[in-house]
């Protein structure tokens, strides 16, 4: 698929963040770490990125994060509303001002039901929470390394949205 | 602090809208082949280029939507019950007309309409037990049936010579034999997907 990740995603929301004084945490599952391993990467980072969580099981979703456990066992991971508690779970847990999320199927095998390359990336933030769904063409690697820019470029959009200086 | 609203992606947006022209566009398609047929001098005319354009358009229209909305996490559910409407809608119509003008035998209209509607309620009456996926097959069917569809439409039988009309009537067949083999692929698909449903309840893979 073409849309490789723009080169500078993870520097540009650090900026971003730096200059509108916003906070960041993850909570990942199919990236595995690969969204604050990215964020890390970038010279700055410890101003704004606070921290980050692997939470792969569905029971350390609900440990850590606090998702819904009844709504995990009826709708499984790979779901919108997962994905929006586990990017809240990320705020609230690190304290951060955005917190982002990815959950999906990242293949070689369709994943409750849900079709390899079906990813959901949340942004949470004091405006509300934003899912996005995606469906990724391409093997684990490239679903992998495409949702890891998908939430890169939502968080991008969050910060862009959000109110400069305003801290709520 | 408060649990914050939650947002979904916006319904209003690039995929959709592209969505919705497509929609709007397939009764310009049938009025201008209509007209073109009705036209004076037996038609083959502006009318009926016009209508292989607007085919054209929607069918790109439909390719670029789907790729937009799904790699910039643009999927909603509207998107997901308007796009494949929208796309029956353009095909079907293509279909009926060709055999109301009587360019296409109505059988084969028929066998892709019955085993299209077919298949979609069966998604829907399976769906509790899952997803079935558009297999790799039944993207190959969407295509040719797009290409066949076009080699109908253009009027060019008359310009070229036979050897058009049988390439068309060939592309039509191959569409005909692809179509009712993927619907029955589907069939088989629905049945183990109702089977290993009930066997084990609730996967329990962890790839997520």
């Amino acid at each position: 698929m073409e849309l490789a990740e723009e080169p500078g995603t993870a520097s540009e929301v650090i900026r971003l963040a730096a200059l509108r004084r916003r906070t960041i945490a993850t909570a990942e599952s199919l990236t595995a770490g690969m969204v604050a391993a990215s964020l890390g990467a970038v010279p700055g980072a410890s101003a704004v990125f606070q921290g980050g969580a692997v939470t792969y099981q569905n029971e350390i979703k609900v440990s850590v994060l606090g998702v819904d456990p009844a709504g995990l066992a009826a709708t499984g991971a790979v779901d919108a509303r997962v994905a929006r508690q586990m990017a809240e779970g990320a705020r609230r847990v690190f304290a951060a001002d955005l917190g982002v999320s990815t959950t999906g199927a990242a293949g070689p095998e369709p994943h409750g039901g849900k079709l390899v390359g079906t990813v959901y990336v949340a942004v949470a933030s004091a405006a509300g929470t934003a899912v996005s769904e995606y469906l990724f063409d391409g093997d684990r690697n490239e679903v992998r390394t495409l949702a890891c820019s998908a939430a890169l470029q939502q968080l991008h959009a969050a910060l862009i949205e959000s109110d400069p200086g305003n801290k709520s | 602090m408060s649990t914050p609203p939650a947002k979904p992606a916006p319904t209003l947006n690039i995929a959709n809208v592209l969505t919705v022209v497509r929609i709007l566009l397939v009764p310009f398609f049938v009025w201008f082949l209509l007209l073109d047929d009705s036209a004076p001098g037996g038609g083959n005319g502006l009318f009926r280029w016009l209508a292989v354009a607007v085919f054209a358009v929607a069918i790109y229209t439909d390719k670029l939507d789907g790729d937009l909305a799904r790699s910039r996490g643009l999927i909603t559910d509207f998107g997901k019950i308007a796009d494949p409407i929208a796309d029956k809608l353009l095909i079907g119509s293509a279909l009926i007309l060709l055999s109301v003008l009587g360019e296409l035998w109505w059988w084969v209209t028929i066998v892709i309409l019955v085993r299209e509607l077919g298949i979609t309620v069966l998604r829907f009456a399976v769906i509790r037990y899952g997803v079935m996926p558009a297999s790799r097959g039944g993207k190959l069917k969407t295509v040719i049936q797009t290409f066949a569809i076009f080699l109908y439409l253009l009027p060019l039988a008359g310009m070229v010579g036979d050897w058009y009309t049988w390439l068309a009537i060939a592309v039509m067949l191959a569409a005909v034999a692809v179509t009712v083999i993927t619907g029955l692929d589907y069939i088989v698909q629905a049945v183990r997907l109702r089977r290993d449903s009930r066997a084990r309840g609730q996967s329990g893979s962890a790839t997520s």
